[in-house]
């Protein structure tokens, strides 16, 4: 059983011990809380993904978190939204697909739950509302 | 007739090399040996028709001493890399300097500018014109050389040699404060950055095609040329936005520079060959190390997978 842990992209540039210990390299990204607008998203997050995969000695990376809120406040230029979320959601299925990039999209459902440390975007992430409906119909 | 013809060239693909590799740079001397300096040239030679160096110290004379051992097919623009001989209170970093420095700085100069002539002559063959120096009169420069002395080294050279002569800076500086510099040079060579400047990719090329009209205006019969344009793939956020440097962004706006330049013969150095670790502060992540279309190891980035087909 392949033993890894999560963490954010560039931890595993700064700590090479952790991609020696690692079977796979699982990175979550999240160019939202780094500012990013949401047109150049999918680009910067790739570019994420790129880095890890430099510094990752040939072991398999997967994303194991990624996604864009569809609510709530702007991060710095970041900016939540439904056209930018499902954008984001679609931009970045189509290249994992054309790349053969293993993700775990962030999130299934709106968590409700979430408002606390990460500010009103945090509820905002699902695909799904808090009900179990697809936000994007 | 194309202004290229004046210089005695043709349009070809352009770009800036400086060798240093990891551990190496050129503040403690520590320069690459010959066989790391060919193994660059061999790469470069693939694609390149002219090189821009930056210094005629011992960097210089292994780049000339590769392409003439090795036959080369590359022209080089040989510079000065000229030291603060004024202080500069607007340099963000600081540029105060003690008068003996600044002494000891006009005399350096004085030295290099003797030396770029003597490699002119030795490899008359290879070094198609000289620069006097580089980014050493915008505003926030920390080597400020005043610009009648720039000339001075100007009227010097040429009366020494016939290689053209040129002056790399900063597109500002040109419209107005370099117009007495500008008359004494064969060409005028120009450095343009929109991502220095906080402009987003897909208004990249327009920016620079607006700095480089600005001088072109400005001096309606001096031929124009970049020295340099290029785009960082890593940032700490430093003066870039950590989002705007990356490998697909650095591929876009080569790719539509090169084009551009292309159809427009305006001959034009992209900013640079190789990720040079020596540059800027010791943050892995700082901007200026990473401006390379090769690591620093020599292995290509995406822009050269994009290139691949029409360089």
């Amino acid at each position: 059983m392949p033993v890894a842990y999560v963490d954010a992209y560039f931890l595993f540039e700064q700590y090479p011990r952790l991609v020696e210990a690692c079977d796979v390299i699982l990175i979550n990204c999240y160019p939202f809380w780094e500012s990013c607008p949401a047109e150049y998203a999918p680009a910067y997050m790739r570019e994420m993904y790129r880095r890890a995969q430099a510094v990752a000695n040939g072991k398999k990376v997967i994303i194991s978190e990624t996604g864009w809120p569809s609510r709530g406040e702007a991060y710095g230029e970041a900016v939540p939204g439904k056209e930018n979320a499902i954008n984001y959601f679609i931009e970045t299925c189509r290249w994992a697909e054309k790349e053969g990039v293993e993700i775990f999209y962030f999130s299934s459902f709106d968590e409700s739950w979430k408002t606390g440390d990460e500010g009103d975007v945090g509820a905002w992430w699902g695909l799904w509302d808090q009900h179990g409906k697809l936000k994007y119909f | 007739m194309n202004y290229l013809d004046k210089l005695g060239i043709s349009h070809g693909n352009a770009i800036c090399y400086s060798g240093y590799r990891e551990g190496q740079s050129p503040l403690d001397h520590s320069y690459p040996s010959f066989i790391q300096v060919m193994e660059d040239l061999k790469i470069l030679a693939e694609q390149w028709q002219y090189l821009r160096i930056y210094d005629c110290s011992r960097h210089a004379d292994l780049v000339l001493e590769a392409i003439r051992y090795a036959k080369l097919d590359l022209k080089v623009m040989l510079g000065a890399d000229v030291a603060a001989e004024m202080n500069n209170p607007a340099c963000p970093w600081g540029a105060e300097y003690p008068e003996a420095q600044l002494i000891a700085n006009r005399q350096a100069n004085d030295r290099q500018i003797e030396r770029m002539i003597e490699l002119a002559n030795e490899y008359a063959e290879i070094i198609f014109s000289v620069s006097v120096g580089n980014e050493a009169t915008v505003e926030w420069t920390d080597h400020m050389v005043p610009v009648e002395r720039l000339i001075s080294f100007v009227k010097k050279i040429k009366r020494k040699i016939r290689t053209p002569v040129t002056f790399c800076e900063n597109y500002v500086p040109w419209t107005q404060k370099l117009a007495p510099l500008a008359d004494e040079l064969d060409f005028i060579s120009l450095h343009t950055y929109p991502v220095w400047e906080y402009q987003p990719i897909d208004r990249a090329l327009q920016y620079t095609r607006g700095n480089f009209e600005s001088v072109v205006q400005y001096y309606p019969d001096k031929p124009v040329v970049i020295t340099e344009a290029g785009w960082t793939t890593r940032s700490n956020g430093r003066g870039i936005e950590p989002w705007n440097a990356s490998q697909e962004h650095q591929a876009y706006y080569c790719k539509e520079l090169i084009n551009w330049s292309r159809e427009n013969q305006i001959l034009t150095f992209l900013f640079e060959a190789f990720d040079e670790p020596w540059k800027g502060s010791p943050d892995p992540h700082e901007p200026e190390k990473h401006w390379g279309i090769y690591t620093v190891d020599r292995k290509p980035k995406l822009v050269m997978k994009e290139l691949e087909s029409y360089l």
